[in-house]
């Protein structure tokens, strides 16, 4: 069955959402190192999130940091050792699978702050899909395990 | 997330108890920030570390930029979580990791 929680997309709230899917599926998940995947990608999509989806648009059309908030909601299910976690908020369209990987064969140097979190998620979790419905970003990961 | 720090003449070793995501990681980040001048050598050990997410990648990177310049950077005893991550991100290719 699906659990689900709405918030306010703050960075103050990362802590109840991280929470409340802990508390889900530390029932069935008993590898360590699954558990602690799936916790950094919520962490990663809800970041995102929070920082960026409800932002005012600079002059190049991209969201400032920070600079407005709204809505989320996030839904766990866990059924048939596979956990999915859907992110749904009605901030401005981005789909985060569109964005190029990150190289991460530069040295130290060259390497550019940004676009790992959610190269993470995308190697770490078995799937990912991104669909705008109804004026809403809707972001899926699941986990097999 | 607790930090430990222990200063041996120009070495100083950081233990981490916890974890280090986007809340944690500003902490890390100053605790380092003060630690820089003088070091030639950063230890970093993740012992107690449990998990680290991408805005704990971000400071270990300032953090080996930093040292490259002045010394050597070590990561310590990294589980098996943080240890995937670094793989991940191809950080393992330039990361001293012990």
């Amino acid at each position: 069955m699906d659990k689900n929680i709405k918030l306010e997309a703050t960075m103050d709230n990362l802590n109840v959402v991280t929470g409340f899917v802990d508390d889900i599926i530390s029932e069935h998940i008993t590898d360590e190192l699954v558990h602690d995947q799936i916790i950094v990608a919520v962490e990663e999509i809800y970041v995102n999130v929070a920082h960026y989806a409800y932002g005012q648009l600079d002059e190049n059309g991209d969201s400032i940091p920070d600079s407005g908030t709204g809505p989320i909601e996030v839904i766990v299910s866990d059924e048939n050792q596979e956990v999915t976690i859907t992110f749904i908020d009605g901030g401005l369209k981005y789909n985060p699978l569109e964005k190029p990987d990150p190289d991460v064969t530069k040295p130290p140097s060259e390497r550019q702050i940004g676009g790992l979190g959610i190269f993470m998620v995308k190697k770490t979790m078995t799937s990912m899909t991104y669909k705008y419905e109804d004026n809403h970003n809707v972001l899926s990961f699941s986990k097999k395990y | 997330m607790t930090i430990n720090k222990t200063q041996n003449g120009d070495e100083v070793i950081i233990a981490l108890e916890g974890k280090l995501d986007t809340t944690t990681a500003p902490n890390l980040d100053a605790a380092l920030k003060e630690s820089f001048s003088g070091t030639k050598k950063m230890v970093l050990d993740f012992t107690d570390l449990k998990f680290i997410s991408s805005a704990g990648l971000r400071v270990i990177l300032n953090a080996q930029k930093v040292m490259n310049d002045q010394g050597e950077l070590v990561i310590k005893n990294a589980g098996p979580q943080i240890q995937e991550v670094f793989e991940i991100t191809g950080f393992s290719d330039f990361l001293k990791i012990e």
